[in-house]
């Protein structure tokens, strides 16, 4: 199942995400999350991997994270 | 994916005390990556056997979104250390899936027993928090135990659309307001206490009326009309035209209060996300 990798600043509400597709998308999303995850500096960043069957799924069920501006570049 | 639990409580039990402090796990104990994958691949997992079942009957041809995910770090971290006692293996929401769809609460009764009946959960294992909130969050959550624990949630889009619009207000509040602590300031402690009262009170009443509409259009689709809705001696007829009258009053004030309340939520939203991206928190 596809798998979406949200970064997204509490502060600023920026965000950025990065799919995953695929049958084992989910499974890479999730280890992009962990490297991220252990990359951070910034606690202001949530970093989140959610599995689903399209982004507009998670855009209905996780819209808080969605408010603000969508980025290309690292947040 | 393979089932068995890899991994002891002790080895779990240490683990957290390295999550809850923030340090490096010690030398045999199982890396944090290797526990939070596994409950990632069981929430997905749980998400495709939802997913699987028929919801058509129950729901009809709407969508239903279901997504699923493994806590982040802080969110762990927080709970971990909000809830001293308990260790990655107790806590329940390690796992989580997420269900919503358009619905009324009678039919959220019915997924709710969908999903409990595949997993073999019992009553006790149904947290219904629609009549007892915390802090105004209303849902229903499945627990199931597979062995790793995963918290099925089941909400109604205004359900969904609260609380996503709360998450919203707590980043703005303090995360606290969703553990039923208030804002010191007093205009924020107002505006928080009428959130809450939103969901429990409006969106109650919502409920109820949609239940109602939903009831009275299959009666009079099936045309068994309710007595209380036309006089005995009235003629079938005119029973059924009261009746219709009556739905479509109904009908056109839920539609009306719904636009009414998700225009609310929206600009609370807005407003909460605007507070935010101006620097002002």
């Amino acid at each position: 199942m596809p798998g979406f990798v949200i970064e997204y600043n509490r502060r600023s509400r920026d965000y950025r995400v990065t799919t995953f597709d695929g049958e084992g998308g989910h499974r890479e999303a999730f280890e992009r999350r962990l490297e991220l995850e252990a990359d951070r500096e910034d606690t202001n960043i949530e970093i989140v991997s959610l599995t689903s069957d399209s982004l507009d799924t998670v855009k209905k069920t996780h819209s808080r994270y969605f408010a603000g501006r969508e980025l290309l570049a690292a947040i | 994916m393979d089932r068995r639990w890899p991994w002891t409580n002790g080895q779990l039990k240490r683990l957290s005390a390295h999550v809850r402090e923030g340090t490096k796990p010690a030398e045999g104990l199982p890396p944090y990556n290797d526990v939070m994958a596994f409950y990632d691949n069981i929430a997905a997992e749980v998400q495709t056997e939802i997913r699987q079942l028929d919801f058509t009957p129950l729901l009809g041809d709407g969508p239903v979104e279901v997504t699923s995910r493994a806590k982040t770090i802080d969110t762990l971290r927080q709970k971990l250390m909000k809830y001293p006692a308990q260790h990655i293996h107790t806590v329940q929401d390690v796992a989580g899936v997420r269900f919503e769809a358009e619905m009324s609460t009678e039919q959220q009764d019915g997924v709710v027993s969908a999903i409990a009946g595949l997993y073999g959960a019992q009553p006790d294992d149904v947290k219904d928090y629609r009549e007892e909130s915390h802090s105004g969050y209303r849902a229903v959550h499945i627990w199931l135990r597979l062995p790793a624990r995963v918290e099925v949630q089941v909400r109604t889009h205004l359900q969904g659309l609260w609380a996503n619009v709360y998450e919203s207000a707590a980043d703005v509040l303090g995360r606290g307001i969703r553990y039923e602590e208030l804002p010191d300031d007093e205009s924020a402690k107002r505006i928080v206490v009428g959130m809450q009262q939103i969901s429990t009170e409006q969106i109650v009443q919502m409920e109820k009326n949609r239940n109602l509409r939903d009831r009275l259009t299959l009666a009079v689709a099936e045309g068994h009309i309710d007595a209380s809705l036309a006089p005995v001696r009235a003629g079938r007829r005119s029973a059924t035209a009261k009746a219709e009258d009556k739905l479509s009053i109904l009908n056109n004030e839920y539609m009306s209060h719904e636009l009414h309340l998700r225009q609310e939520l929206t600009t609370l939203k807005e407003m909460f996300d605007g507070i935010t991206a101006n620097g002002e928190d």
